[in-house]
Formats: structure tokens, C-alpha cells, sequence
């Protein structure tokens, strides 16, 4: 059993008098109880007549309001009734969520003809199911006001014949002189857009489409042109590998294609005692990202030191092969342990391990090519014959683009899906060079800052509201239906494309003579195209067989590569961009649900934020939302630090993804801008900076951050061990289940044993698998009606998400526990860790947490009102109008799992103007077209009520009901939680513990599982599995 | 001296004795309604009314509704017989009963509603009832809307006229005693010689402190008593009849030409909602029927321009739930396999809808608690509550209800 001391975040590990102070209180705020009996209204001696007057008053008031007629509410059939809808039930349709480099493949819930849900399509062998965040969130965007309601030329309302119209005119007329026509957009995934766009150059004549990502990974694809003679993007085959070594790539959060890497990647992080084998994986980065969090062995190096770390690697596995080595190499001690270790590794399991590396520099991905090759993996780990259709922005493409429009050269730009004049990080250079060209015209949602710039803003609908198709990987193909009419006078972007072809199609019609025509005859089953369609439509997806691997033959210069990564030398502070988990690349910055979703490492929502190494914050005296200064010699801009365990030491991280100034009510304003700090580097983007220089300004800003918002007050709740350990005893850091079993079999309450006579719901976490992604989050937030507060009301620790991800530290070389008098005594005395801990060297654990629905529940019998209570099948059932808000239930859960609704947030019975809170954000959310998202199964709660997780019971009711009606037995599986549902990790299993043949069943009989704080004898209803690291001898 | 108290001792106890008798007729007078235990036609025509009218055609006529007509059911079976049939026709057809069993076999296997809580003089007076009934003429089928399920006048039986006599009498004799104490201490006064209070008007003995206080307590009773029934009732919207777009009647629909309700409201089967039908629905016999019997064509054109126009028709909602609340009709009608008129009433003979149950939670509850399931028809229960299977078997309980499965929590409809 590890005694290790998990903390959230500094002030907890330090124990700083605030923090005992914020912690010692069961809510973050006083009630202003003696400012209110001290106020005059109170205090002032009150005569028998003004008793009277508030009398009369009451009573009147309670009359008048009594008195009210019920309104009249009417029902509206339909005139003919679609014979697929029957009111009031869900449809699921088949779609694709890809937008850009983000792909899922989906099942929209509709409701009476409103999509309302996100589920995975477990028909994709690309996505299995999985989602994240932002697909989870993308139905929100939908129902958004900020996208544009109709087509508008230079600012003024346009009808879409006359747009449609002028631009014909103009678009003939450059062909007549023989003029050059630009597409700009982001990756195209649509094999009919792609063929549309090439038909629309042969038409036009000197097109050219160019293809912009703002986080790019060009190198890759320059790389694998050098390397292979193929400009691609390689599949990548995580769950082939058994050793796994990235640099700095974010491949479970947001490099290439998350949810298919995290599908992947942790069928090798599952340990059971029939596959006790886990993968290993190292990972050499700068900033702590979401997979570096998840490693075996997180290394922190420096941004300048990351080409070194490659080619050091690299001539220990050519070594091995006996090839010869190049120059260069040179890294700190510690990384070079590790490297060694890995690179034995990789070479003792030659074609099953994996090299990955998120740069965007050319030469370092040949270098991890080379690598790769002499590992065997090319056709193992890696296949690059089924290569990848994402992240396809090729930077030079693109750089050569705004060279042509400053030079007058481009004489109409149409821009589609991309916002360079945000994401470019010369954006205002690009906002001027489009003054250059004749004609612009955007397709954007919404009017944000590059097509505010343009003359014709034609707006594209949403992807709900589409037709599409995607081939994600070659032969992954899939498609996209519309699940409602477009809510507002938009027209999908090909359909603008085809009718200035003068197309007799229209966009759907093309996609099906597409598919007729090409991807029919690729298969044998279906002889009818009609029928293979439907099929297709129905089952959103049509998967040919993989390609064979052919051979390969590496032909890159690794020498010339290595010379121009290797040997940079920094002294000073280094600053990493990076890529949001939750937001990306920042389309989605006006979706109030990512914004309030913490990001994964921080926890911070609504902001920028600039992590700072914990060394360089003691050296500076710097603290949590002090101001710095950050600047590259021509730019700067001031940003609120985060004191990051685990960062590289003299190194900065900031994310990309906010300041957007145009992209609609929520987001605008929030935060800041960093594009600008992205810099070219050769034809690529580079997104690290070796000469920064960073000076505190003074400023405080208080940050709206839940990592150390319901703490366990030092009480264990992670359970940990080794692989090794694991393959001796099963029950390794599970020790002390034994000792509770003993215990909790004794109750002095024998009458208050719950029977449960039926079913008996039970969930379990894999701790091995979570990753801490956050899709749950944004997927309970989606199902539940969770409402979004705001970052004001996150910083009162208001927040209301039923399940949150603790993410928990740990010094990585700690063996022993640090005990808690020695904590006491660290009080005001912080530096005492810096001597002795290295603040690079750190492990992370994620945690969901959400509401147990213990069988000795405390919340329950606090309740005055009984308004929380014991149900027959296990779960604690929260009763919203009963609940009267004494809040004694949060008081007493030692899980910190219930929310107080302070305010009405979403408003249910308010007028919109009452609001609490004018910020924009939660003013969207109560928008009558943003509110038609919410649930109609779920209670929309009011203010002074409290909510916490449910279990979904509007599901399980559901499940059951289906069977039911079917006069058939609840299959196992069949009842699904939003959040199992959403986890592209399948850490959540669900299900009747009753039954001894379920799933859960099996995980409970599992020695790993373990409950939360178990010594209190609450019996959770929630087993946790122990985290088990493969991290021995890792250097 | 005889007395071993004081005259004026014994005058104030004969006092509190009037006092007490007077409260002892009040209490009285209210347990009046309720102090019935024996068989009557019209206690039994009332309990047929609330409870079997939504099944059964009054008795005297010979329709069939979603049961049986009961005409002279008294005389086809035993008193036995129905008791059994009528408390718990489940355990009844179980204990396997020829009779019982082709009933139900004869209604396509709906089950009938069980009344555990019916004693044995309820189920008397329900029998007396039919039996009185069955002789009578058949009552003209009122025209006017919702006259036929019209209020049963509550008529007073023997008992309850007895019973009055009492409390008059009794308040009576408390008023004599009243003026025999006043006497009394009039007389004790005279006789120890103290001062004699001047004998007080008859109003003004009415009016008198402690008569006023008692008149307050019972105002404040009464108007407690109403405020908190009033208080309850409030937001329910029970007999809520509001006026159609179209004067469709769900009589001539529903009653006269029997058409099933599931033809219009199919979202029941399959939904949360039953579902307005739309109007297509409508059209597939109106393309035909363009006249009705009532209003002619003036309605059905209705039905004409909505169709024509692709215009919806706004119906006016009768059952509103409040927002808190999940009900789904198919959980109701699918898998409980519940009567659409146990909620909804005879709509069959409604021309215009009304909200026939009050739709409170105490009422859906009861139902929860009193119903049976289709706890051994239905295969979802068979690897669940092996328990219940087991008490079921060994005839420890008779019937399976919702509330035993768990159907009175709150997480059930509140969530």
C-alpha cells in the first residue's frame, strides 16, 4: 500500500491558512446573517401599524397570486403526422459531428423535432462509440443566436438570389480575364466537398484550395513527403503498441484524432487478472498536458530541448540496430535516464512500440520517422497506407496564400469553416490583405472577425441541419443527416459552391450520386443502391476493409534533420502553446458549456491562463492569479498565472482557444488571444518560443478555478499501485478493503438495512482508464439540464456540474506519506517542498466524482423535509419540489457532490429580465431558442433547491419501460448513464448489482475495486478501480 | 348540610357538563357521514359511481363497455362469487375459477381493477344496487354535455335522520341545563345570602364570553378547514371543461360508433404523451363522413380547412400535469395495461371532454398503492422480486401493486 500524500492544487498541499479557512467552511461564502440582523430594517423598533401594513401586504399579495387563473395551455398536432415521429418519443438519428480536424461519428437524439442529445455511434470502428466534449457540446451550438440569421452583403441584409446573383456575375467575369480564385477553409473531411471544390476550379478555371488549420501539423505531413514520397497522415494504431513514447504529442486530448487514439489507447491500459499487462508509455513534454498526465513516466523538457531529446532517442535505437548515429543529442541527465530506458524498451519490443511527436517542425517528425522505421513500425503501430484525413492545414500552402492577396494577385476569396484574421497569429495582416481582393465571401456560422471583413457573408448551416459525408480514414466513410430544418435563413456552403456551377443538384443529390458512383461499387452485399443507401443512412457509417500495408522505404536525410533541430540553446523562460482539450481551436469559444468545463490540468474555466513552474512562482513571489507579463519581442500581453506542478522548469504554457472579440455573446471577451505568440518557423508554424521574456506586473485577477472546490479535507481517496505489485497480490494498494468488509458488515441500525428486492443500480470507475477528458462533464451537463452559472458564480464555488473530475498530484518519488503534523507545520511556510520535491517530477490521478447514492446516505437523515430519500433499487433520489434548501445534505456528504441551486439559473419561472447575473454567458443559456437544447424528460430546477447526479434515472426508467413493453427482461447494458455513454475511454460500467452476471457485478468481485472513503461506513453504491502504473524502472 | 360542595361548586360543574354535551353533539354531528357500516342501495349506487362507472354502463342498460353490462349480474352469480370476483379478481381467476377465468378470457384478458380496501357490506350494497337497478327503465342518455355522467344525488338514509334527532336532541338538553345551572346558582345565591346577580336576557347568555370564544375556536376551525382544502385544491383544475376549436364529441366517436381510443391516440401505446391526433387521422374517415349528426357540416369543414390550409388545429389541453411531474401513458396503458376511463371517465359518453379525476399526487399514489401490476403477466418481473414471485406463490400476499415494486418513491414520476 503507497502512502503518498494526493493534493489538488498548491494551497492544498501547503495547507495555506486560506485555504483551511475556505475549507473548514461547508460553503464558500458567509451568509450575510449578522449584516442583516444588524441592518436598520431589522433593527429599527417596528409599531403594531407596520405589523399590520406587512400583514395586509402578505395577504394580499398571497390572495392575488392565489387567485391567478391557470393559464390555458393548448396542444398542436400536427395536420400530417411524419409517420416515423410518434410526440414524445426520442429519434436517433445516424450523423457525423466533423468539423475541421474534429471528427465523431454520431447518434443525434431528437425529440419532437428538436435535437437535444449527443450519443457515440458504436456502429464506427474509427470512433467506437466515443465522443468528447466539444462534440457533446456541439448540439448547443446549434440552438446559438450568435450565428447568423440571414445571407448579408457588406453589412447589409442581401436576399440569396441576388447574392447569389452578383456573384456569378463576378465570379464569370474573373474567368474571363483569367483571374485566380482562392478556397481558404479549414480540413474538408467530405470526399464530396472535395470533389465539389475541384469541379468548382475546372468550372472557374485557376482555383486553388488551400487549407488552413490554426494548430497544424504540417511537418507531419511535409515529414512523410520526404520520408515516403506520400504527403499524409498516417493511422496510428495505439492499441498495437506495447511501449509508447510521445513527444509533446497531445494524442488523448487534441493531436490528430483524440477519441480514436483514447479507444485505442486504453484497451492496454486495462489490467485484469487474466491480462495483467499494461502498456508503457513515456512521454517527454514541456507543459502538462492532458496524455502527459495519463503516462507511466512524464518527463518535463524544455521546448529547446525537445529536438535533442529525438535525436538522442534516435541514436540509441540506431544503435541498437548497429546503424550509425548523428551529431547532436545532448540532454539533461534525467531525460537521458529515461530515454535509455525507453528506447531498451522499444527495441526489446521492436514492432509493437510507437513513436509520436506533436511537433510541428519538419525535421524533428523525420527524425521520429527514422526512428519509427528502424522500430518496425511502419505496418505494425503505424499504417500509413490507411492513412488519416484530418488535420490536413498545410502552413506553407497557407503562407503563400497571404503573400498572393498582399501582392493584389488573388481576385476572389471564399472563405469556408476558418478565422484567420483570430487564428492566424499575423491576423490583422491577413484582415488587411483581404482588402486586396476583389471578391470575398465567407461561409462562417457567424460574423466573426475574419468575415466581418469580407463583402459577402453567406452564411453555412449547422451541421445538425446538413447533409454531408466524411471518409475520416481511407475507406472510413460516414455520413451526415439533418435532424432538423435550418432555424435560420442559411444555406449549406457546397449548395452556394454548386449553385454558382449552375447546378441542376442540389448538395444532397450529389452526395448520393457520389456515393453511387464510387462508394456502391467498392462492396458486394447490397446489389440495390437504394437499399445500400438507406442502410448507410441508417447505420451513419459504410467501412470498406482496411488496405494492405505495402512496403516502405524510409528516404529521409535524418542528418541534415538532425542538424537543423538539434543543439539550441536557451537560457531564459520558453513559452509552449498549446491546444485546449475542452475549447480547441477556439471555434467553439461562444459554447457556454465548454467554457464552464474546467480544463482537465488546470481547472481553471473562463479564462486564459498562463501555467508557471512552481520554482519560478516561489523565486517571484508569485501566487494564483497574479498578473505577468509575457512577451516574444514583438508582442505582448499580460495573463493571470497558475502555479503548474509538473511544467518544465523556465517554461510558460498558455492554451490557445479564447479572446475571441467576434464570436457571439458567451465568448466574447473571454480571455485572451494567444495566436500571436505562434511564429513561422521554416514553411511550418511553430508553437514554442525559446525568447520569451516574462516579468510580473503587479496586477491580481481573480481566476475562477475548482480544483481545490470540494475537497476531502486530507482524507485518502485514491488508491494506487504498480503493475509489478499487481501481478503478486491482486489487491496491491487495495489493502484496507478488507479491514472495512469487517467493519461494515456490523450496523447498529439493523431496521434502517435497505432491502432491495429488484433491481439494485451500481456503477464503477476504472481509474485506470479515465483519462479526465471531460466529456462526462459536458454529456451530464446535456442530459441533466445542468445550468451553466458563470464565471462570477464559479469563483463564489457555485458551480453546478453533478459530476466532476478531481484531478489529483503526487511527487512522483514520494514513497512515504507526508504526515499531517509536518503539514501544519509547513503552514506559511511553503518553500520547506521546494528543497526536497522535484516540481517536474509529478503524477496525476483522475477522479470522477459524483454522487455516490450511498445505502447509509448521510444527506439523507439531515433532511427536514425528506426531500432526499432511499429508493428500492439503490439510488438516493433528490425531490426538487420538496426540497425547501436548508442545504443540510451538502453539509453533511462527505463526497461534496451536492449544488445548491443559489440563483434561477436557467429560469424557470423568472422573467428573463430578473436574471441574477447580466453576463452574457448565462444570458444566452436562457435564451428561448438556446433553451429548446434542455431535456424535456428532466425537471428544469429553480432557484433554493438542491441537484446532484441522478444516475440518469429519466434513463433507467426509460430502459425499463422499453422492456416492459416489450414483455422482455432488462438486458444488462441496456440502462446507460449520459456519462458512461459520452466516455471515449469506457471507464464507467453501469448496471444491477442484484444481478451477479452483470458487468458491474464482475467489477465489484474484482480486488481492484474499492469505495471512497469507505471507513465511514456510507456504502457507496459507486466502486472505484485502483489505479495501477506501469512505472517501475523508468528511470 | 347535605352538600359537600358549594352550591355554586355544583353550578359550575353542571356548567362544564352543558359545555361538554354541547361539543359532544357538535363532534357528533360531524361523524354523521361517516358512521354508516351496514348494506344500502344507495350507499351502494354511490361506490358504484366512483368506482365502476368508468368500466360499466350504469345497470340498467345492457351496453358494454370496457366491461360487462352488470344487469342483473345479481342474479347470474352468487353473492360469493362476486365478493371474490369484485375485492380480487386476480387471486380469484388464480384460485382458478371456470367462471372468472372465461370472463376474462371473454375481455381479451383486461384486467379488471382490484378493490381490496371494499368490505364485505360494500360490496352488499354495490350487489343490492345492481339488483335494484337492473329492474329500472334505462335512463335517457342526457344530451347536454357531461350530463350523463351527472353527480348521484346523495340521498340520506335512515341512519343519518336518527342521527340528527340526536344531536337536536342533545343540544336541546344541554341548553336546558344551561338555564337549570343559571337557576341554580341564582337559587345557591339566594340561599348564602350573597349578592344576586341581576338574571341576564337571554342574548346576552348566548353571547356570553365563553360562548363567543367557542364560536370563535369553531370559525377558526371551519375557515382552517376550508383555507387547507381550498389551499389544496388549488392549481387542480378537476371538471375542467374548456371549450374546443371544434365541437368534436367524443360521444358519438368513442360511444355511439366505438371507435377503439387507440385508433386516435396511438402515441398511448408507444409514448409519454397519448397524443392529439393529427389531422390526417382525422381524414381517414371524414373524407367520407362530411355531415354529422349534431352540428352537420359546420364542424367537419373545420376539420376540411386545417387540412386544406395545412393548418394545425389548436386544441385546447384538458389533463395538464404540472412541470415536475413524468407521466408516460405507455407505462400506463402498454405495460400496466390500465382502462383509458380509470383517469379519463366515461369519455365515451362525454361529448365534450372534461378533467374527470382530480390528477392530484394523493390520487395517483392511491392508485399506486391499491392497483395490481401485471406482476406475473409480464416477463419483465419473472428474473426480478423473487422475493414477491415467492409470497405470491405461497399465497402469503394476493395481488402484486405498484407501491410493492416500488412505485410510491419519489424518483418514480419526479425527476
Amino acid at each position: 500500500m503507497e502512502n503518498k500524500s494526493y493534493w489538488k492544487g498548491l494551497a492544498e498541499l501547503e495547507e495555506t491558512p486560506e485555504f483551511i479557512h475556505e475549507r473548514d467552511k461547508e460553503f464558500a461564502e458567509e451568509l450575510p446573517i449578522e449584516e442583516i440582523f444588524n441592518s436598520n430594517f431589522v433593527q429599527k423598533p417596528r409599531a403594531r401599524r407596520d405589523f399590520l401594513k406587512m400583514l395586509g401586504f402578505s395577504v394580499t399579495a398571497a390572495t392575488i397570486a392565489a387567485s391567478c387563473k391557470i393559464p390555458v395551455r393548448q396542444a398542436i398536432p400536427y395536420v400530417i403526422k411524419p409517420e416515423e415521429i410518434v410526440p414524445g418519443l426520442a429519434n436517433y438519428y445516424a450523423s457525423t459531428y466533423a468539423d475541421g480536424s474534429d471528427y465523431c461519428s454520431i447518434l443525434v437524439k431528437t425529440r419532437d423535432g428538436r435535437p437535444i442529445k449527443i450519443e457515440g455511434n458504436s456502429n464506427s470502428t474509427v470512433t467506437k462509440g466515443g465522443t468528447n466534449a466539444r462534440a457533446q457540446a456541439s448540439i448547443l451550438s446549434l440552438y446559438d443566436k450568435a450565428r447568423m440569421h440571414a445571407p448579408e452583403h457588406e453589412g447589409k441584409p442581401v436576399e440569396w438570389t441576388t447574392a447569389d446573383s452578383d456573384i456569378k456575375n463576378q465570379l464569370a467575369a474573373i474567368k474571363t480575364k483569367g483571374g485566380n480564385i482562392r478556397i481558404l477553409s479549414s480540413t474538408v473531411l467530405s470526399p464530396s466537398t472535395k470533389n465539389l471544390i475541384a469541379d468548382f476550379g475546372t468550372y472557374y478555371g485557376n482555383t486553388k484550395h488551400v487549407v488552413f488549420e490554426p494548430m497544424s501539423n504540417a511537418g507531419i505531413l511535409s515529414a512523410n513527403e520526404k520520408s515516403f514520397g506520400k504527403r499524409v497522415i498516417p493511422g496510428y494504431n495505439f492499441d498495437k503498441a506495447k511501449v509508447i513514447v510521445s513527444f509533446a504529442a497531445d494524442f488523448l486530448g487534441s493531436w490528430i484524432s483524440p477519441i480514436e487514439f483514447t479507444k485505442q489507447y486504453v484497451t492496454n491500459r486495462k489490467v485484469s487478472k487474466a491480462k495483467a499487462e499494461m502498456s508503457r508509455h513515456y512521454q517527454f513534454e514541456s507543459n502538462v498536458s492532458l496524455t502527459g498526465s495519463n503516462a507511466d513516466k512524464r518527463v518535463a523538457i524544455k521546448p529547446s530541448e525537445e529536438g535533442d531529446a529525438i535525436i538522442a532517442l534516435y541514436n540509441m535505437i540506431a544503435g541498437f540496430a548497429g546503424k550509425a548515429g548523428v551529431s547532436g543529442g545532448k540532454v539533461s541527465d534525467k531525460a537521458s535516464k529515461s530515454l535509455n530506458k525507453a528506447a531498451a524498451e522499444m527495441w526489446a519490443n521492436k514492432n509493437a512500440s510507437l513513436v509520436v511527436c506533436g511537433s510541428n517542425d519538419t525535421n524533428s517528425q523525420i527524425i521520429v520517422n527514422a526512428i519509427n522505421d528502424i522500430l518496425g513500425s511502419y505496418g505494425n503501430t503505424i499504417d500509413i497506407d490507411n492513412y488519416t484525413n484530418v488535420a490536413q492545414g498545410y502552413d506553407k500552402d497557407f503562407s503563400d496564400l497571404v503573400a498572393e492577396m498582399e501582392a493584389g494577385s488573388v481576385d476572389a476569396l471564399i472563405i469556408y469553416n476558418t478565422n484567420p484574421v483570430y487564428s492566424f497569429s499575423k491576423g490583422k495582416k491577413f484582415g488587411d490583405a483581404l482588402k486586396k481582393v476583389g471578391l470575398t465571401i465567407s461561409f462562417n456560422d457567424r460574423k466573426d472577425e475574419t468575415t466581418s471583413l469580407v463583402k459577402y457573408h453567406l452564411p453555412d448551416n449547422h451541421y445538425l441541419e446538413s447533409w454531408n459525408d466524411a471518409e475520416v480514414k481511407l475507406g472510413k466513410y460516414s455520413l451526415s443527416q439533418p435532424c432538423i430544418n435550418p432555424i435560420f435563413k442559411t444555406r449549406q456552403a457546397a449548395d452556394s459552391l454548386l449553385k454558382w456551377m449552375d447546378s441542376a443538384d442540389d448538395y444532397s443529390t450529389l452526395i448520393k450520386k457520389n456515393w453511387e458512383k464510387y462508394v456502391f461499387p467498392t462492396q458486394t452485399q447490397e446489389t440495390n443502391f437504394q437499399s445500400f443507401w438507406d442502410n448507410c443512412i441508417r447505420v451513419g457509417v459504410y467501412e470498406k476493409a482496411s488496405a494492405a500495408s505495402t512496403a516502405i522505404a524510409f528516404a529521409g536525410d535524418v542528418n541534415s534533420a538532425a542538424s537543423a533541430v538539434g543543439g539550441k540553446k536557451a537560457d531564459g523562460m520558453e513559452l509552449v502553446i498549446f491546444e485546449s482539450v475542452g475549447l480547441g481551436n477556439g471555434k467553439y469559444a461562444n459554447n457556454p458549456w465548454l467554457l464552464e468545463n474546467p480544463d482537465p490540468i488546470t481547472k481553471v474555466v473562463w479564462d486564459t491562463v498562463a501555467m508557471i513552474p512552481v520554482p519560478y512562482a516561489k523565486e517571484n513571489n508569485l501566487v494564483e492569479g497574479d498578473m505577468i507579463e509575457v512577451s516574444t519581442g514583438d508582442f505582448k500581453m499580460e495573463l493571470p498565472v497558475v502555479l503548474q506542478p509538473g511544467i518544465a522548469n523556465n517554461t510558460i504554457a498558455v492554451a490557445v482557444g479564447l479572446g475571441r472579440e467576434k464570436c457571439g455573446r458567451a465568448g466574447d471577451g473571454v480571455g485572451k488571444n494567444v495566436y500571436p505568440f505562434v511564429s513561422m518557423s521554416g514553411d511550418t508554424m511553430s508553437y514554442s518560443n525559446s525568447k520569451v521574456s516574462v516579468k510580473p506586473t503587479g496586477n491580481k485577477y481573480e481566476l475562477a478555478i475548482t480544483q481545490t472546490h470540494g475537497t476531502f479535507e486530507g482524507r485518502n481517496v485514491i488508491q494506487q499501485t504498480t503493475l509489478s505489485e499487481y501481478k503478486k497480490d491482486a489487491s496491491a494498494g487495495n489493502e484496507s478493503i478488507k479491514e472495512y468488509e469487517e467493519v461494515n458488515g456490523v450496523t447498529l441500525y439493523p431496521q434502517n438495512i435497505h432491502e432491495y428486492n429488484g433491481l439494485r443500480w451500481g456503477m464503477n470507475i476504472d481509474l485506470n482508464s479515465c483519462i479526465g477528458c471531460g466529456a462526462c462533464q459536458v454529456a451530464c451537463s446535456s442530459e441533466n439540464n445542468v445550468p451553466v452559472v458563470g464565471k462570477d458564480e464559479v469563483r463564489r464555488v457555485h458551480e453546478m456540474h453533478w459530476i466532476r473530475i478531481d484531478r489529483y498530484y503526487s511527487f512522483a518519488g514520494e514513497k512515504e506519506r507526508v504526515t499531517k503534523e509536518s503539514h501544519s507545520n509547513a503552514i506559511g511556510l511553503g518553500n520547506q517542498y521546494d528543497d526536497v520535491k522535484d516540481w517536474e517530477d509529478i503524477e496525476v490521478v483522475h477522479q470522477p466524482m459524483l454522487c455516490q447514492h450511498c445505502e447509509n446516505a448521510p444527506c439523507e437523515n439531515v433532511c427536514p423535509v425528506a426531500a432526499t430519500n432511499h429508493s428500492s433499487e439503490g439510488l438516493n433520489q433528490m425531490t426538487y419540489n420538496r426540497c425547501i434548501g436548508t442545504r443540510y445534505c451538502a453539509n453533511n456528504c462527505p463526497y461534496k457532490v451536492r449544488r445548491f441551486n443559489w440563483f434561477d439559473y436557467t429560469t424557470a419561472d423568472s422573467f428573463p429580465w430578473n436574471t441574477y447575473d447580466k453576463s452574457e454567458g448565462v444570458a444566452m443559456m436562457i435564451d428561448d431558442l438556446t433553451r429548446m437544447v434542455l431535456n424535456p424528460d428532466v425537471t428544469v430546477r429553480s432557484r433554493g433547491v438542491i441537484e446532484k447526479c441522478s444516475f440518469c434515472v429519466q434513463k433507467l426508467q426509460d430502459a425499463k419501460l422499453n422492456a416492459k413493453k416489450q414483455d422482455r427482461a432488462l438486458v444488462d447494458g441496456e440502462a446507460r448513464t449520459a456519462c458512461q455513454s459520452a466516455c471515449p475511454a469506457d471507464a464507467i460500467v453501469f448496471g444491477d448489482v442484484n444481478n451477479k452476471e452483470t458487468a458491474v457485478s464482475k467489477t465489484r468481485e474484482d480486488e481492484r475495486n474499492y469505495y471512497v472513503l469507505a471507513e465511514l461506513h456510507v456504502k457507496p453504491s459507486i466502486g472505484y478501480m485502483v489505479k495501477v502504473r506501469n512505472n517501475e524502472n523508468m528511470a | 348540610m347535605t352538600f359537600y360542595y358549594k352550591p355554586s361548586r355544583i353550578a359550575e360543574l353542571t356548567r362544564v357538563s352543558a359545555r361538554l354535551l354541547f361539543l359532544l353533539s357538535f363532534i357528533f354531528s360531524f361523524s354523521i357521514s361517516n358512521s354508516n357500516a351496514a348494506v344500502s342501495v344507495a350507499d351502494g349506487q354511490k361506490l358504484f359511481a366512483n368506482n365502476c362507472r368508468s368500466c360499466h354502463t350504469t345497470p340498467d342498460k345492457d351496453q358494454v363497455l370496457v366491461g360487462p353490462s352488470l344487469k342483473n349480474a345479481d342474479k347470474k352469480r352468487s353473492e360469493a362469487w362476486l365478493i371474490s370476483w369484485i375485492r380480487n379478481n386476480v387471486a380469484f381467476r388464480a384460485s382458478g375459477d371456470k367462471d372468472a377465468i372465461a370472463i376474462f378470457e371473454e375481455y381479451k384478458k383486461a384486467s379488471m381493477t382490484q378493490f381490496l380496501s371494499f368490505s364485505d357490506d360494500d360490496i352488499k350494497s354495490i350487489i343490492a344496487y345492481i339488483g335494484d337497478a337492473s329492474n329500472k327503465v334505462p335512463v335517457v342518455p342526457n344530451t347536454v354535455a357531461g350530463g350523463a355522467s351527472g353527480a348521484i344525488e346523495e340521498s340520506a338514509d335512515n341512519y343519518t335522520g336518527i342521527l340528527w334527532i340526536v344531536v337536536v336532541t342533545l343540544a336541546g338538553l344541554s341548553f336546558l341545563i344551561f338555564r337549570i345551572n343559571n337557576n341554580l346558582r341564582r337559587y345557591a345565591g339566594e340561599k348564602e345570602g350573597d349578592e344576586i346577580p341581576e338574571e341576564r336576557p337571554f342574548f346576552r347568555a348566548i353571547f356570553s364570553k365563553g360562548n363567543v370564544a367557542l364560536m370563535l375556536f369553531m370559525c377558526v376551525m371551519f375557515l382552517g378547514y376550508w383555507m387547507v382544502n381550498e389551499g389544496q385544491s388549488l392549481g387542480r383544475s378537476r371538471n375542467y371543461q374548456p371549450i374546443q376549436p371544434i365541437k368534436f364529441s367524443h360521444k358519438i366517436h368513442a360511444g355511439q360508433n366505438q371507435i377503439n381510443c387507440l385508433y386516435c391516440h396511438a402515441g398511448a401505446e408507444k409514448s409519454k404523451t397519448a397524443s392529439i391526433p393529427s389531422v390526417n387521422i382525422c381524414m381517414n374517415c371524414h373524407k367520407a363522413i362530411k355531415e354529422g349528426p349534431i352540428t352537420g357540416t359546420a364542424e367537419i369543414s373545420k376539420i376540411y380547412a386545417a387540412y386544406d390550409n395545412n393548418q394545425p388545429i389548436k386544441w385546447v389541453k384538458v389533463h395538464n400535469l404540472p412541470d415536475h411531474v413524468y407521466f408516460n401513458h405507455s407505462q400506463h396503458v402498454k405495460a400496466g395495461q390500465v382502462a383509458c376511463q380509470t383517469c379519463h371517465g366515461p369519455v365515451q359518453e362525454m361529448d365534450e371532454v372534461k378533467q374527470f379525476a382530480s390528477l392530484s399526487m394523493g390520487w395517483c399514489v392511491n392508485c399506486h398503492r391499491n392497483t395490481a401490476t401485471q406482476f406475473t403477466e409480464n416477463k419483465y418481473y419473472d428474473p426480478l422480486f423473487s422475493k414477491l414471485h415467492e409470497e405470491l406463490k405461497t399465497g402469503k400476499i394476493s395481488q402484486v401493486t405498484e407501491g410493492d415494486l416500488g412505485g410510491t418513491e419519489c424518483q418514480k414520476c419526479h425527476y
